[in-house]
């Protein structure tokens, strides 16, 4: 391996700034890898701010990448609502039965306070401890469930859709209620040493929903979110496609946005020189079954279509690289990145 | 005609014209003697559609879902006018499993019974070992599981393996997120079938249980 010229944040800042960095920089959204790298299960491992800052300090360490994760699982979030997290031995955790159980229970609902609860103090003490080992050196991923798409896990996404196009009065005071929780969170993240948090909003892609209605109902609830938010965000789409919304997000000014596989980053990329840095987009799920030399394939070649043009970030397309994807494909990817990312080499 | 009513009908789900969904299904009902299909054919073939297009990415899940639900809607206001042709008597369960995700079950459902199948529900969040044990008590012909996360979906591996020790012969369809993505995982997880729509998994439930099309 190269010696770095810059430091992550040299290279990260670099890139969203269109300057010239020393390569083409990457995030492996690694979150309950930690607790393999540490010989314990994940749920014990995420009990234990300890533990995650050991273990995105030792995931950093081994593969090299550009940002460690502040904010770990976001089922968490759920807590907050009055939901229960399911832990599992071998992926991230997961939301519970929904706690919103009919339309009618919005009326009664108010904005959580999160203080009182452990799962959400111990992210803002990891995001704390990770800035203390790493200062101003690597980049700190804070991260909220956008308040577009936080009643996913909030009542369902049936519900949820039922709400958006027949329930007008109940989506709108959820929105209100979600816009100051999300934003809450976002600014406590940031206190606490977050260099940017990733609003994950799924339902920005017209995978999900129509453009028009998110035009209509989803873009003015990430407006007054981001209006509200201390620090540099970004959008992640979590798998959806970005293609039709991405001007649309791009004028809701995030630093990036996060894409799926089936988007095209070089046209996206061509698409406006003014649109913000793009994040993506490896298959996390083929990942699984990729040989190493698969994956230094596909590097190789997402690098040869988009690297010259600037403002990318390589990373996976969903936001966390699954359990199952193994040590020797995410090394390749570090190494192919290492070998033919670098901008001096060619 | 057949296409011309599906046409019509697929654009009345999709914006939702809920007095025109149900004008055009009564029509159909009330000319069924001189019509070579019948209603239901013609509600499933219109949703065929939105899960093409969906696939495609052209439309919309919301509008998947909302045209399912119109229907739905429709269907239980019609219910003494509108009978599917065929009546199935097979015993299959529905299940999302270890995941409280219920969508693309709750479309899933609704299609099935449209098509004339007697869907149970073995519901949602469920283990594999709880489903094993409801297995072993029901003896299904077909179980339809959806998953979100891969490593539910995985889960289907460890399920049908144990399936195999208790020598069950019940069918297992798979559908959900990680078997669109990775098109082979179905295989893997050693399913008997795969569905990427919910209209899909008629034409799969048809030929692995040997029913008339």
């Amino acid at each position: 391996m190269k010696q770095d010229t810059l430091t992550s944040m040299d290279r990260i800042v670099g890139t969203l700034q269109q300057k010239e960095v020393d390569r083409v920089p990457f995030i492996l959204t690694l979150t309950h890898h930690g607790a393999i790298e540490l010989g314990i299960s994940i749920e014990d491992y995420y009990k234990s701010p300890e533990n995650v800052i050991k273990g995105q300090i030792l995931l950093q360490e081994k593969y090299q990448d550009d940002a460690v994760m502040g904010a770990n699982f976001f089922a968490m979030e759920i807590e907050g609502w009055g939901g229960d997290v399911v832990y599992t031995k071998d992926g991230p955790p997961n939301t519970g039965r929904p706690p919103i159980r009919d339309f009618e229970m919005i009326n009664s609902l108010e904005s959580p306070s999160f203080d009182h609860l452990p799962s959400y103090q111990n992210t803002l003490d990891i995001i704390a401890g990770l800035k203390e080992h790493f200062g101003s050196s690597m980049p700190i991923v804070g991260g909220v469930l956008a308040p577009f798409s936080l009643p996913v896990v909030q009542m369902g996404f049936d519900k949820y859709i039922e709400l958006i196009y027949e329930h007008p009065d109940e989506f709108k005071k959820l929105m209100e209620l979600n816009i100051e929780y999300s934003s809450k969170w976002a600014n406590a993240q940031t206190k606490a040493g977050a260099t940017f948090i990733v609003s994950f909003d799924p339902l920005a892609s017209s995978d999900m929903i129509p453009r028009d209605i998110f035009l209509d109902k989803g873009f003015p609830v990430a407006e007054r979110t981001f209006q509200k938010m201390d620090g540099m965000y970004t959008i992640h789409l979590a798998s959806g496609r970005a293609t039709k919304t991405f001007n649309d997000l791009a004028r809701l000014k995030p630093i990036v946005i996060g894409v799926s596989t089936s988007d095209n980053v070089k046209e996206l990329l061509l698409s406006d020189d003014k649109a913000p840095a793009i994040l993506g987009n490896l298959s996390g799920i083929n990942m699984v079954k990729w040989t190493p030399e698969q994956t230094s394939q596909i590097v190789k070649d997402l690098l040869s279509d988009v690297k010259s043009l600037g403002r990318f970030i390589l990373a996976d397309n969903h936001g966390e690289i699954p359990y199952y994807v193994p040590e020797s494909n995410l090394l390749a990817i570090s190494q192919t990145i290492d070998q033919y990312g670098r901008f001096n080499t060619e | 005609m057949f296409q011309e009513l599906v046409e019509k009908l697929f654009n009345a789900m999709l914006v939702l014209d809920y007095e025109n969904v149900k004008n055009i299904l009564l029509d159909s009902i009330n000319n069924s003697e001189n019509q070579d299909f019948t209603s239901e054919e013609l509600l499933i073939e219109s949703q065929k559609k939105f899960g093409e297009l969906w696939v495609q990415g052209d439309i919309a899940l919301s509008q998947v879902y909302m045209a399912g639900k119109i229907c739905e809607d429709v269907i239980e206001e019609i219910s003494p006018n509108f009978k599917p042709k065929n009546l199935y008597s097979e015993k299959i369960y529905t299940v999302v499993l270890e995941d409280f995700h219920i969508l693309g079950k709750k479309m899933l459902d609704s299609i099935l019974r449209i098509a004339g199948f007697k869907i149970s529900d073995y519901g949602f969040g469920i283990s594999v070992e709880a489903l094993l044990e409801k297995l072993k008590q029901d003896n299904p012909q077909l179980l339809l599981i959806s998953t979100l996360m891969l490593n539910s979906a995985l889960r289907v591996k460890v399920l049908v393996d144990e399936m195999k020790k208790l020598k069950l012969r019940t069918k297992v369809i798979v559908g959900g997120a990680p078997f669109n993505i990775d098109s082979d995982l179905w295989k893997n997880v050693g399913a008997d079938g795969y569905a990427p729509t919910a209209t899909k998994s008629i034409e799969v439930i048809k030929q692995l249980l040997g029913l008339q099309s």
